[in-house]
């Protein structure tokens, strides 16, 4: 094997492995990284990131501000949740996103979570000011898987829905389509109802980018191995060869 | 296959490096037809369905692993019968190129039974000379 063939394979060998490597630790950062909350952008409104009935997935955890009105639908009270440690219920109620603001030319509807109170106190979950405009400011949640059968309520309010997850398609039947797929999580709240604190940055490890980065690294020793190797055998056989010629 | 006088006369450590390979390369070629049809499913016919598309992107992540043991066999067949290094690179093509394994499985494996260490010949060569 000539000197310059052994540097070409040492070379290409080098790339390969530097190229297995990054891609290995571009899927490790990404396995910890994707738990996101909130996203450091400022809040836009909500038409330049998300339109009614698309995927909510890509923008979860953007802030944006939403014109409308709240919808003349029933307030959706969600029981059995944790907030800080405590027993609490949450507020979502059906906002009329009007035609200006969704970005498609048409009203939609958007779930807001408006906000939470401590189990087994009672402000009024229903809308006291139908119709008026409003701006809601807050940063968009995944929608919650929907549960089956519906939670037992000890005194439950006349016009109020009781649920135990912030699942929007629940509503869809109730509520005017289109619906927004993501939930918006309001900073405002209101009197009787705090803004639900941001969730804290979840540390989970995503066990599919675990296992591509483990496969990338694998490949990268695959491929040294194998150079190696053959580097060893051909340089044996040009040994031999060499009296020869 | 057929070709009793020729297998008898290969090492046993070979004839299970043979074994080993032609197994994984049936196993990952199907496996990559898999994949590549639920490919066509998700980008071509646009199928969004959520328990498809986490099914799909399991199948890939499994043909990933299954890759790897193939590749794993691939080595150490190649190891043994001292082939070119493009060699290599066919054999592991194989597992990411539709059909490619298929193809590439059945002249290597002619080729080791008959005994053939001429790697870069056609199989049928080798073969017409055994016979």
């Amino acid at each position: 094997m000539s000197a310059l063939a052994r540097a070409g394979v040492i070379a290409v060998t080098a790339l390969a492995v530097a190229v297995c490597v990054a891609l290995g630790w571009w899927q490790w950062t990404r396995a910890s990284q994707q738990a996101i909350t909130v996203a450091p952008e400022p809040a836009v409104p909500i038409a330049e990131v998300l339109t009614p009935a698309t995927k909510a997935s890509p923008v979860v955890g953007r802030q944006v501000t939403v014109a409308g009105t709240w919808a003349d639908e029933a307030p959706v009270v969600v029981v059995d949740r944790t907030v800080d440690g405590e027993p609490a219920e949450l507020l979502v109620r059906a906002l009329t996103v009007g035609a200006g603001a969704t970005g498609t030319g048409e009203t939609a509807t958007l779930a807001v979570l408006v906000g939470w109170r401590a189990a087994g106190e009672d402000p009024d979950p229903s809308v006291v000011q139908k119709n008026a405009q409003v701006t809601v400011t807050g940063y968009l949640r995944a929608p919650e898987e929907a549960t089956v059968g519906e939670p037992t309520v000890a005194n439950p309010q006349e016009g109020v829905v009781y649920t135990d997850s912030v699942s929007p398609s629940e509503w869809a039947q109730e509520w005017p389509s289109p619906l927004y797929s993501a939930v918006l999580s309001s900073y405002d709240g209101e009197p009787g109802w705090q803004p639900l604190p941001p969730p804290p940055p979840e540390t989970h490890l995503n066990f599919r980018s675990i296992a591509y980065a483990v496969e990338w690294w694998l490949f990268g020793a695959f491929a040294l191995f194998i150079s190696w190797r053959w580097m060893r055998d051909n340089g044996r056989n040009a040994q031999q060869k060499e009296p020869a010629t | 296959m057929t070709d009793a006088p020729a297998q008898s006369a290969l090492d046993p450590r070979t004839r299970g490096a043979l074994l080993r390979y032609r197994v994984m390369a049936f196993v990952t070629g199907t496996f990559l037809l898999v994949v590549c049809f639920d490919m066509i499913l998700k980008y071509i016919v646009k199928i969004d369905d959520p328990t498809f598309l986490e099914i799909t992107s399991w199948i890939a992540i499994v043909h990933g692993w299954i890759y790897i043991i193939y590749l794993v066999t691939v080595v150490q067949l190649w190891l043994r019968q001292h082939w070119a290094l493009g060699r290599l690179f066919t054999m592991a093509l194989g597992g990411v190129v539709p059909f490619l394994s298929f193809i590439v499985e059945r002249k290597v494996a002619r080729e080791v039974l008959s005994g053939g260490d001429v790697a870069g010949e056609s199989a049928g060569d080798a073969e017409g000379e055994v016979a």
